[in-house]
């Protein structure tokens, strides 16, 4: 190995371990980066290598940052994260629950099936993997426990529906994605499509299944009511509107009527809307979206500026290269990269949320799953096929990652919100199935790439 | 502020951060006025659009000159406005993302020992390097009067582009103001804790 492999990896080791101060990531990586400069600088002078960097050429960090902010496709975030945030405090999630329960009071599991579909539903708005497992789990751990669901069943259903939001359309993390790499906003989002709607119907055959085979792990409820008109009607005036807002953004996006960003401020006004229908937007929840909407965008924009940093001195060290370098000697066909690459995202997950991943991983991989050559179906119409499968395999092999004891990031901030007597154990036996049908899904997404690619190249 | 650090009072320090959010709070707003833009660029779009085909009022003045590009442009100003700014105002109420798996394990001061350790080897270079190049490339900017690079967009191109030593010189403030509660935390603990082992 050269110096500059040596300082690259270094690099790498300084920022995982300082990670665990816990100090704020966007700063760590930020420093890191600054600190690295400087090693550079000196290894230049001092060991012979030639990385041109100093004070100088930080200054790039700079031009780096106005083309962040000199950006169209971003300013769709902070409008995505309003609208999101909109959905939680309308009280829309609250009425679904109470109106869904009632209507599949009937079915075994029907409880669970509920939390599911109105995770896809909300989730699809927030995309913040935290805050909709925490939303998710405040809202329906104490209805599965009293109804006497299984503690597991009702962890793991409320983990998988909760991280399922970073896939689903409108997920922020496909416009960051997108902007990283250059694609469409409208291809990711219409490429999600499909698995999103896999992955969630695996989640409902499970739960309907498990609670058939083993009824006392999904009880019904005792107060359960008869069928009847009214109970549908009301099922049918909650679930509505919102259903009707994320399609109105979804659908002017696909239809070409709107670009995403766009789209975003009519969903994020939309959202104020059915706030007002519902009668929970009065000034103080206004003031508390708004605030929390500009900490929120500001969190996710810091691990920008950070990443930025740290990207440039890698770049600079020659970090590209050598991960080009080491990932394409691998013995392994270009399935066998493909598959390595996803173990390596799948473990990053662990330690990273991902934004982070977005940003500096994901642009060091993508050109070498470019390069390899995969004939993907883009039907003409759907720009570099080849990577937009490649975003939604990452996008699922993420969400599996969240999922994944020992440190998913969903277990935990699941076991912050849960009901006293729910213990991690109980989390981490709850969230296997649901591994398992991750699994599947991005089996099925790897060796059915028309999952991802049809319908994007269909709506146009 | 989550922390014990928020105990910690001095009327200087307590003052920085009020500001910090004080103008935190009033930025927070343009996002409301982003989503104006935005439905208004659209209405104007559509709405022009529909007026001179279906009516036949030439309608073209009113989205060339004050839709189009100007509003559109006008929607990344209040985007980058409010991103840089909130900087300052998630750094003052403690949002940032922190990975805390171990943190939440160790004492309260050896916690602080590494967030004043980050404040000065991490954080306060990297302000100093993004504010001091920050200055350079919004005076090259002033100095040939920037414009937008499309004819019909926004002027004052240096304007948008001073939100970044504004927003970085407002999140020095609010990290100094950081550093200094945690220094005065440290120091106070010590001195309680030799005051007991002496007691």
């Amino acid at each position: 190995m050269e110096i500059n492999d040596f300082l690259v990896v270094a690099m790498f080791l300084s920022f995982a371990l300082m990670l665990f101060t816990g100090f704020p990531v966007a700063w760590v990586l930020a420093g890191i980066g600054m600190l690295f400069a400087g090693v550079g600088y000196l290894s230049d002078i001092y060991l012979d290598t030639m990385t041109g960097l100093d004070f100088l050429t930080l200054g790039l960090v700079v031009n780096r940052i106005f083309k962040i902010m000199d950006n169209w496709v971003l300013v769709a975030l902070p409008m995505f994260i309003f609208m999101g945030l909109m959905l939680d405090k309308s009280g829309i999630a609250e009425r679904m629950m109470h109106a869904m329960q009632d209507l599949f009071g009937q079915v075994r599991g029907g409880l669970a099936v509920t939390v599911t579909v109105i995770g896809i539903i909300l989730a699809a708005s927030t995309g913040i993997i935290g805050a909709s497992v925490v939303l998710l789990g405040l809202l329906s751990m104490p209805a599965m426990t009293n109804q006497g669901y299984s503690k597991s069943l009702a962890a793991g259903t409320v983990c998988g529906a909760g991280t399922l939001g970073i896939l689903i359309p409108p997920s922020i993390m496909l416009v960051i994605m997108a902007d990283q790499l250059a694609l469409s906003v409208g291809d990711l989002f219409m490429g999600a499509v499909f698995p999103g709607v896999i992955l969630g119907g695996l989640y409902i055959t499970y739960i309907l299944v498990l609670a058939y085979l083993h009824p006392e792990t999904a009880p019904l409820s005792p107060d359960r009511r008869h069928f009847s008109l009214p109970m549908l009607a009301e099922a049918v005036k909650s679930i509505l509107p919102p259903a009707l807002l994320i399609i109105a953004v979804l659908g002017s996006i696909f239809a070409g009527i709107t670009t995403p960003t766009e789209a975003s401020g009519v969903g994020a006004l939309g959202a104020t809307l059915l706030a007002a229908y519902n009668g929970r937007l009065n000034w103080k929840v206004l003031k508390e979206v708004t605030y929390a909407a500009y900490k929120t965008t500001a969190y996710i924009f810091a691990i920008f500026l950070g990443a930025t940093c740290f990207a440039l001195v890698l770049r600079e060290l020659g970090g590209d290269e050598l991960v080009e370098r080491a990932i394409t000697s691998l013995p392994f066909g270009p399935y066998g990269i493909l598959i390595f690459i996803l173990l390596i995202v799948f473990l990053l997950g662990f330690l990273l949320d991902w934004i982070e991943i977005t940003l500096i991983i994901l642009p060091l991989l993508s050109p070498i799953v470019a390069g390899l050559g995969f004939e993907i179906e883009g039907y003409g119409e759907v720009g570099e096929p080849a990577l937009v499968w490649f975003v939604m395999l990452v996008a699922v092999t993420l969400q599996t990652s969240f999922l994944t004891p020992p440190v998913g990031f969903a277990l935990f901030y699941l076991k912050g919100v849960v009901p006293p007597g729910i213990t991690l154990a109980h989390i981490y036996k709850g969230v296997a199935p649901f591994i398992i049908l991750q699994m599947i899904g991005l089996t099925a997404v790897i060796l059915f790439p028309k999952l991802v690619t049809w319908l994007p190249a269909a709506a146009y | 502020m989550r922390d014990s650090t928020a105990a910690i009072h001095n009327p200087l320090i307590d003052s920085i951060d009020h500001f910090v959010l004080a103008v935190g709070r009033v930025i927070a707003w343009a996002n409301v006025l982003l989503i104006g833009v935005i439905i208004l660029n659209v209405i104007l779009r559509y709405g022009g659009r529909w007026m001179q085909q279906d009516l036949g009022i030439e309608m073209s003045w009113l989205f060339q000159d004050l839709g189009g590009p100007k509003l559109e442009e006008l929607q990344w100003h209040l985007y980058a406005l409010t991103v840089m700014m909130g900087l300052s105002y998630a750094q003052s109420t403690d949002s940032h993302i922190r990975v805390d798996i171990i943190a939440e394990k160790l004492s309260e001061r050896t916690v602080r020992k590494w967030e004043v350790f980050g404040i000065v080897v991490f954080l306060l270079p990297f302000i100093y390097m993004v504010f001091s190049h920050s200055l350079d490339f919004v005076a090259d900017s002033w100095r040939i009067n920037e414009h937008s690079d499309a004819p019909a967009g926004l002027p004052w191109r240096w304007a948008v582009k001073s939100v970044i030593p504004v927003s970085f010189a407002m999140l020095g403030l609010a990290v100094l103001a950081r550093l200094a509660r945690d220094l005065m935390f440290l120091v106070k603990t010590k001195a309680d804790n030799t005051s007991k082992e002496h007691g």
